[in-house]
């Protein structure tokens, strides 16, 4: 690992209308990892996740290559992380290929220089490989699935080609060999040499893709560091209120949510 | 399909030609088009040519110009609107520039200010587009999304409209009252270089700063925090926006008076052509605003005998019809 951290953070803070969102939270994140973001809905995952992104106002440091993100002009900003919000509304119906391209604004700052426009057209192009979908690349995205707008999205954050790739929620809505195939996209572009948070609510897919995990509840980090580690019982069972059944196949772990903790009581007086 | 957009601007460009040729030939006198070159070159030759380039460059050339400058200013505004509101129903009315503006030349003809300078009236009607401007920047800059900016601008534009009605109710006269509603009906008639003079500036740095946020809007197909994360400034953006529509808006209502349609049926006439790219349907939009304006000019004139239509009546007859059939046949196409 390097000595920079890709990113670090420094006790977090953000506030919404008087009310702490999140509430003192740090993290570093070297060359090479994929950390996985965990938490029950309401957590302040994507809000953390916007956080770095400096897409909200937020007390604390964020720090990305060594560089304070606050210093950083937002066009330089924009070819150190990747962003992909949670979900979008496909704008207007645009070639996959020109949506992916979109990716390559922050480095078109001479876009009349021929040099920088078959690069940018050699990553689109690599970037719409990556995700499998090279056959649509003339479809309007308004005609594509759930999936594959999902993965076109995905080819999106990865043409900017930035050192950190920040996902919120890239796999919720994909059957499960896209899941699958985007996990370990993302686990192989960290091996390349990028780092990459995700957002999941897939316990299994955190456990067996990430390096490392962070549990959140309530703005608070609770847990954090190896996948074990983490994903205990007791942690679970503290944060999403459930029982979980782990166990092992081909020496990794796989936990299945099973059971409400409160199941002795009934329906209303859960949600009450 | 692909790269298909060239070729649309190039043909707009070539309708834009003929129109203009057309524009200059027919009315009253009929000038063929040597007779045109003759009185534009050898103005002092005869009689003749003498009245040609009269008619020429006091009426139709002013005609022509101003035609084609506020249809550009309400095509691209629109375009641009729609691109930052990713709302295809978004024109320069909907967010209070026109209605202000209007609002700000009613007020100078209720108190007879008009007839104290003829720079009064556009003044004031640039000063009604300045407030909805400096109104909509302030709600802009408070990070509002498109949404509030969108029903910000309706219940300005509603504000403006029922104050512009409060002065007609109240109007000292009728022929006050006349004058209030052919003047927000919208005309080309009677103006000159002086009126091209007036707004042009402002047209033009309205046109160049709309013109220069096509690949943010672009961006903004992504939504606003992709595009945030890609390095778009939004509320940057969106002040651009309004200011430039502001300035090419609210200057060519300040000559014309009120024209609708031509910014919300433009761009969505042409937006299949350029691939749905908002920053491709920026000049495109320009151009066929000019085509379209200057279109429905010369089919007034051709309609007009005794009375004068009003350019903003014809707009609205051509536009709104045409704009309903466009949105059912999308409605169907999707059924």
């Amino acid at each position: 690992m390097s000595a920079t951290p890709v990113l670090s953070a420094d006790n977090v803070f953000v506030e919404q209308q008087k009310r702490r969102i999140l509430g003192g939270i740090s993290l570093c994140l070297h060359k090479g990892e994929l950390l996985g973001l965990l938490g029950p809905n309401g957590a302040g995952k994507s809000t953390f996740m916007k956080a770095l992104a400096q897409l909200l106002p937020y007390r604390g440091e964020i720090r990305c290559m060594g560089r304070s993100l606050q210093q950083v002009p937002a066009i330089e900003r924009a070819r150190l992380i990747a962003y992909l919000e949670q979900s979008v509304q496909t704008g207007w119906p645009i070639a996959v290929r020109d949506y992916v391209a979109l990716g390559r604004l922050p480095h078109r700052l001479a876009w009349y220089r021929n040099g920088h426009r078959n690069y940018d057209s050699k990553a689109v192009k690599m970037a719409i490989e990556q995700v499998g979908l090279s056959s649509l690349d003339d479809r309007p995205v308004s005609e594509l699935s759930g999936g594959e707008f999902a993965r076109v999205r995905l080819a999106r954050a990865l043409a900017v080609q930035t050192p950190l790739l920040l996902a919120d929620e890239p796999v919720s809505v994909l059957d499960p060999f896209h899941q699958l195939q985007v996990m370990e996209l993302f686990r192989q572009l960290c091996r390349d040499g990028r780092a990459g948070i995700v957002v999941l609510h897939d316990l299994t897919l955190a456990s067996r893709f990430c390096d490392r995990l962070m549990l959140l509840d309530k703005g608070r980090t609770v847990a954090s560091g190896m996948p074990r580690q983490v994903l205990t019982p007791a942690n679970l069972q503290q944060v999403y209120q459930v029982q979980a059944m782990v166990g092992e196949h081909q020496q990794q772990s796989y936990i299945l949510p099973w059971s409400c903790c409160n199941e002795g009581s009934s329906n209303e007086e859960k949600y009450r | 399909m692909y790269r298909r957009y060239p070729l649309l601007n190039y043909g707009l460009v070539i309708l834009l030609l003929l129109l203009a040729m057309v524009s200059l030939r027919i009315g009253p006198v009929s000038i063929s088009v040597s007779d045109m070159i003759n009185a534009l070159v050898n103005s002092q030759e005869t009689s003749q040519t003498l009245r040609h380039n009269l008619i020429l460059i006091e009426l139709r050339l002013p005609r022509l110009l101003l035609a084609m400058l506020v249809g550009a200013s309400l095509g691209i505004s629109g375009a641009a609107l729609q691109g930052l509101l990713r709302n295809p129903l978004a024109e320069p009315g909907l967010i209070g520039v026109s209605s202000c503006a209007g609002l700000g030349a009613v007020i100078c003809l209720y108190f007879g200010l008009s007839t104290l300078s003829m720079w009064l009236l556009p003044t004031m009607a640039m000063a009604g587009a300045t407030l909805a401007t400096l109104l909509l920047c302030w709600i802009g800059r408070h990070h509002a999304g498109s949404l509030t900016l969108i029903l910000s601008g309706i219940a300005l534009s509603s504000l403006a409209a029922a104050l512009t009605s409060l002065a007609l109710n109240l109007a000292p006269s009728p022929a006050d009252v006349q004058d209030m509603v052919l003047w927000l009906l919208g005309s080309l008639n009677y103006r000159s270089f002086n009126d091209i003079q007036l707004c042009f500036p402002f047209v033009l740095t309205g046109l160049v700063l709309l013109m220069s946020c096509g690949a943010k809007l672009d961006a903004l197909t992504l939504g606003e925090a992709e595009a945030q994360s890609l390095g778009v400034n939004l509320p940057k953006l969106q002040r651009q926006i309004i200011v430039g529509t502001a300035l090419s808006v609210g200057a060519c209502v300040a000559v014309t008076g009120t024209i609708g349609f031509v910014g919300l049926v433009v761009p969505h006439l042409l937006r299949r052509w350029v691939d749905y790219h908002p920053s491709r349907l920026l000049l495109s939009s320009a151009l066929g605003g000019a085509a379209l304006l200057l279109l429905a000019d010369i089919a007034l004139r051709l309609l007009s005998s005794t009375q004068e239509i009003m350019l903003g009546v014809v707009t609205a007859l051509i536009g709104a019809p045409f704009f309903l059939i466009l949105v059912l046949q999308q409605k169907w196409r999707l059924a």
